[in-house]
């Protein structure tokens, strides 16, 4: 069974959940609320629309409800399938392990996708408020890139997930240690001997690019690439921790 | 040919031999049976059959594809219900046959039928046990396996243990190899033609079904 299947299998596993369901919604409430703040604050002509949109996104992430979400959903979709037992039947079906978890990775993907396009949609809608620049249009691609930046960020952190959910079934512990490299993450930014290879540094140089920044192309492939590595990375060792381990429950 | 091969199948947990030196072979178009107490090792077996567990020593291959090296492979044309069957509690009983199913590009309507499954717009979580396990022979049956690996399927109420035995039957007629395990005696003299009787993860007896040594299992 291929990736694609396993990915159908799981994603319409996924936004069939509770849980994915109540994340949607209290992401676009945050969204809404902070638009509507933004109303009755900001008179017409002290914001650009523009602002609204990518604020709004880098207010949920800076939150850290972007992680939390993302640590959320993919520390259920393994350690609470792992204790109920429905890994179990998934992984007594022809389909390799690793494959299950490029599956579970990719739905996570979309969902995360449907979240922060979501959020750049409802936000767009409160920004017309304020109006947009004349030249909005092109700068839809870079703002479409914004987003795809954000969701990037946080699939790295889901793939650190899926390397200890393969340790432990604890959705607890799973979740701390994920939301705790993120943290460290966060803090290792800060110290100019190691931030060239920081994913997150590497998704602020890429933002700041995007959002007018003088853009070097160089600079951009370093940062997009190592991005890729973490995130392949992360999901090779977690592959391979899969594969040796004993399905008990 | 042989359905199922295993070869001095042994698996240590925490120092302790749960499965100790098991060898066997299913041949292809029968039914055979692991006849064992509670806690004998009948599940940890069949979950080194699946690839759930990976073996300390031994190999198994299922119809010639070793399952530790390529579970995904040997798992071809293989249906399991391995422990108690295990489903997305919030959804319906169709709904999980039908996510199952898509990985088969199937759908579920023949199984369905086949178990007589009344209940299919019935969430999982307010199943019993006796329908969780039909919804998971039926799951098992999904892609029309050439070989089931079916653990306890005839734990079921007596209503429900006549259907699921004429159907294991059926599929032997269709030429289909069929494992089970049970703690009945009886049922293993019913359905199968050869047998493994394990007590603490060991083979104590072993064989034609009409030659196995069933003293001290409980009738």
């Amino acid at each position: 069974m291929n990736v694609y299947r396993v990915m159908r299998f799981e994603t319409s596993k996924l936004f069939r959940q509770k849980a994915a369901h109540a994340g949607l919604i209290v992401v676009f409430l945050v969204c809404c609320m902070y638009s509507v703040i933004n109303w009755m604050t900001r008179p017409v002509g002290s914001y650009s629309g523009i602002m609204i949109i990518t604020d709004n996104i880098s207010l949920q992430n800076s939150l850290l409800i972007l992680p939390f979400l993302a640590v959320l959903i993919a520390a259920t979709s393994i350690c609470v399938e792992q204790s109920s037992g429905t890994l179990r039947t998934l992984f007594t079906r022809p389909v390799k392990r690793d494959n299950v978890i490029t599956g579970k990775f990719l739905a996570i993907f979309l969902y995360m996708c449907l979240i922060v396009y979501g959020i750049a949609l409802i936000s767009f809608l409160f920004a017309i408020r304020w109006g947009f620049p004349e030249d909005f249009i092109s700068f839809i691609p870079r703002l479409l890139l914004i987003c795809l930046v954000y969701i990037l960020i946080n699939m790295v952190v889901v793939a650190f997930t899926f390397v200890v959910a393969s340790q432990t079934t604890s959705i607890a512990l799973t979740a701390l240690a994920s939301i705790g490299f993120y943290v460290i993450s966060m803090l290792v930014e800060f110290f100019s001997q190691v931030q060239t290879y920081t994913f997150l540094n590497n998704a602020q140089t890429l933002l700041q690019m995007l959002l007018g920044g003088p853009f070097e192309l160089r600079s951009a492939y370093f940062s997009v690439g190592i991005i890729f590595i973490y995130i392949v990375g992360l999901l090779l060792i977690a592959s391979l921790l899969w594969e040796k381990r004993d399905i008990m429950s | 040919m042989s359905a199922i091969t295993c070869t001095s199948l042994t698996k240590t947990l925490d120092k302790n031999s749960v499965v100790d030196d098991i060898t066997f072979e299913v041949e292809e178009g029968t039914i055979a049976g692991i006849l064992g107490e509670d806690g004998a090792g009948k599940t940890t077996l069949l979950k080194l059959i699946t690839g759930l567990l990976k073996p300390t020593s031994g190999t198994c291959t299922l119809f010639d594809a070793d399952v530790t090296r390529n579970p995904a492979k040997a798992l071809k044309g293989v249906g399991c219900m391995v422990g108690e069957p295990a489903f997305y509690q919030d959804l319906t009983a169709q709904k999980n046959l039908e996510l199952f199913a898509a990985l088969f590009q199937t759908g579920p309507d023949e199984v369905i039928d086949l178990l007589d499954i009344t209940f299919p717009s019935t969430k999982v979580r307010y199943l019993s046990s006796t329908m969780k396990k039909l919804l998971g022979i039926a799951a098992a049956l999904l892609g029309e396996p050439r070989l089931l690996i079916l653990d306890e399927p005839l734990a079921l109420t007596p209503s429900f243990r006549d259907h699921v035995k004429n159907l294991l039957k059926e599929q032997k007629e269709k030429g289909n190899t069929v494992l089970v395990t049970t703690c009945i005696p009886a049922d293993l003299k019913e359905l199968a033609s050869y047998g493994v009787v394990i007590r603490e993860g060991k083979p104590v007896s072993q064989g034609a079904i009409k030659n196995l040594d069933l003293k001290g299992v409980n009738p």
